[in-house]
């Protein structure tokens, strides 16, 4: 029997709607799952995706992906690359295994979701690829991490972490479930249009260069198999914004799009900025985190929103000049509450890569530098006990993160809280704040690592802190990545002769 | 001393980040002032001359250095500034 061609039966096949006679439309594509905007079920028939793709070419390809990043995984198994690489580079991979690879299973039952509940046909077909992409990610990320823990027990974060109480956990959590928890037009726009186009490429791009550059292939190529995946059903968003902003819903989605994105930037710019620029050996950085930004989310990202029909975000301004600040704030207390993450962390400040910093970011060491200056002469003196705080940090009731700003000679840390019925809460930018706002009721009940330990949930004593979090000191608790052997290259000859 | 803490959230001068700290609500500001210094000087800070201040965030001007905490109106996780005059 004779093929047909794809052009002769794709558009019917991925386009199938029909009206059901058992149950009821809305029973089917209830609005809070499907549509809030309850728009005609004939506009959502519009959908047409720019990369289309059947079942068949789908697996015949994603084979070949798989079978080209197993294979180079296997070629280097026996090979030393991993025990040879530079520290900051390892704890680097165990820190993107443990905070990136439940979440792409995450992302397989929100695709899962739009694949069930989308009024449209051809918006359900797509995401059925989705899905798949998604739980094939979730795999080659956990495969690839395994591969290490015979060596390394903080590699069993790959798939521990969000089962634990950890900060970060917690805190990529709330971003995931405020994005992922809404109607389809919400979670496509956030998801889709935020996270794959806005920063996916950033992410993945960036660390496949870096990878290559740092010598880890096998890092390099998986990241690799999952981009091009991601591309593809990245573009699930432009369809959607469209029908809803045709419909007159901008406004509506505008907030969609200004929520995530602060939301999206503020705990990738805490893992992603901290890896490009405190991470990543010096050797091996092709651009800074805000080099980075600017190219891939600024330029391509904007020009893409006006595509849409969107506009910037509001606080555009306060975004440029978070680019430059926060994730080196973050990285201060990410460092310094080291024993609270499942990766020994980089300190990233030699005498070569401050000069890196205050090239790429004029005034570093007159504000960031000034806070390592006290930290490496504890060091330098033996008095370790004076490198981990003495103090909690306040936590951001939307961001999840400490409430930070800028120290040293430009000294502006601020807490933009809120009272709302009778509680205070605590955030960390007014945008986190604006964000809140909009649905105090959505977030007001999600309790803080700050209200955890007000409330008496989190143990006191660090040991009762960090087996809260599902850290065993010794085992799998954080340290210094270079066993604080940097402290020798901390200073420059002529300040260490002074 | 009283049985019942205080937490307080604080922003000390030159750091990075609010902190939080339980304290007596029978101490005065100086006493708390110094509760703050004692982790953060020589922690995230350098010693540097100048007498400690505490004021709310929103406020100009900082408290009485002898008043105690609990003459004052702060919350739970209130946050205050510690600075050097």
């Amino acid at each position: 029997m004779p093929q047909l061609k794809r052009s002769e039966w794709y558009d019917t096949a991925r386009n199938v709607n029909w009206t059901p006679k058992y149950a009821k439309f809305e029973e089917i594509f209830p609005k809070d799952l499907s549509d809030a905007f309850d728009l005609p079920v004939e506009e959502w028939e519009t959908f047409d995706e720019n990369y289309k793709d059947t079942f068949r070419d789908y697996v015949h390809v994603q084979r070949e992906k798989d079978a080209h990043a197993y294979s180079i995984r296997a070629a280097l198994e026996r090979s030393k690359l991993y025990d040879e690489a530079d520290p900051g580079w390892k704890n680097l991979v165990k820190a993107h295994y443990g905070g990136v690879s439940i979440v792409e299973m995450s992302a397989g039952v929100l695709q899962g979701r739009f694949a069930r509940f989308s009024k449209s046909p051809a918006q359900r077909n797509i995401c059925v690829l989705g899905t798949l992409d998604e739980i094939r990610h979730a795999q080659i990320h956990l495969y690839f991490a395994y591969e290490h823990i015979k060596k390394d027990p903080q590699f069993d974060w790959a798939i521990k972490a969000f089962h634990t109480n950890n900060w970060v956990a917690i805190s990529v959590k709330h971003m995931l479930d405020d994005m992922e928890q809404r109607d389809i037009i919400g979670s496509t726009i956030m998801t889709n249009l935020i996270f794959e186009v806005a920063f996916t490429n950033l992410q993945f791009v960036g660390l496949s260069a870096d990878a290559h550059a740092a010598g880890d292939h096998t890092f390099e190529h998986m990241i690799q198999s999952i981009q091009t995946d991601e591309a593809r059903h990245a573009q699930i968003c432009n369809p959607v914004i469209r029908m809803a902003v045709r419909n007159g819903k901008k406004d509506e989605c505008q907030e969609f799009m200004d929520i995530a994105f602060w939301r999206m930037w503020r705990i990738f710019s805490l893992v992603s900025g901290n890896a490009m620029d405190y991470g990543t050996p010096l050797h091996a950085r092709e651009r800074s985190f805000k080099e980075f930004m600017h190219e891939w989310v600024i330029t391509q990202f904007e020009r893409q929103l006006i595509d849409l029909g969107l506009d910037r975000p509001w606080y555009w301004e306060t975004f440029l000049r978070d680019i430059e600040t926060f994730h080196h704030q973050q990285h201060l207390g990410v460092w310094l509450w080291r024993c609270t993450l499942w990766w020994d962390d980089n300190a990233g400040v030699t005498a070569a890569e401050r000069e890196w910093l205050e090239e790429k970011y004029p005034g570093w060491n007159n504000t960031y530098g000034k806070l390592w200056d006290v930290i490496a002469e504890n060091i330098a003196e033996g008095r370790m006990e004076r490198t981990i705080p003495q103090a909690g940090a306040l936590i951001c009731n939307m961001s999840q993160a400490a409430i930070s700003g800028q120290c040293g000679d430009e000294w502006d840390v601020k807490d933009y809280y809120l009272d709302h019925e009778g509680r205070r809460y605590h955030f960390g930018s007014e945008v986190d704040r604006w964000i809140f706002t909009r649905d105090p009721d959505r977030y007001k009940d999600y309790p803080s690592f700050t209200d955890r330990e007000l409330s008496g949930e989190v143990p006191e004593g660090l040991f009762g802190f960090l087996s809260f979090m599902g850290l065993q000191p010794g085992y799998d608790s954080g340290t210094d990545s270079r066993n604080y052997e940097w402290i020798k290259d901390y200073y420059t000859k002529k300040e260490a002769a002074e | 001393m009283s049985g019942h803490k205080l937490h307080i959230a604080y922003n000390f001068e030159g750091g990075y980040e609010y902190k939080m700290l339980a304290a007596d609500p029978e101490i005065t500001m100086d006493e708390f002032a110094q509760l703050c210094a004692d982790t953060m000087v020589g922690v995230e800070v350098r010693p540097r001359e100048g007498t400690l201040r505490v004021r709310k965030q929103e406020d100009k001007e900082p408290h009485p250095r002898d008043m105690k905490i609990s003459e004052t109106d702060w919350i739970d996780a209130e946050p205050v500034v510690v600075y050097y005059e």
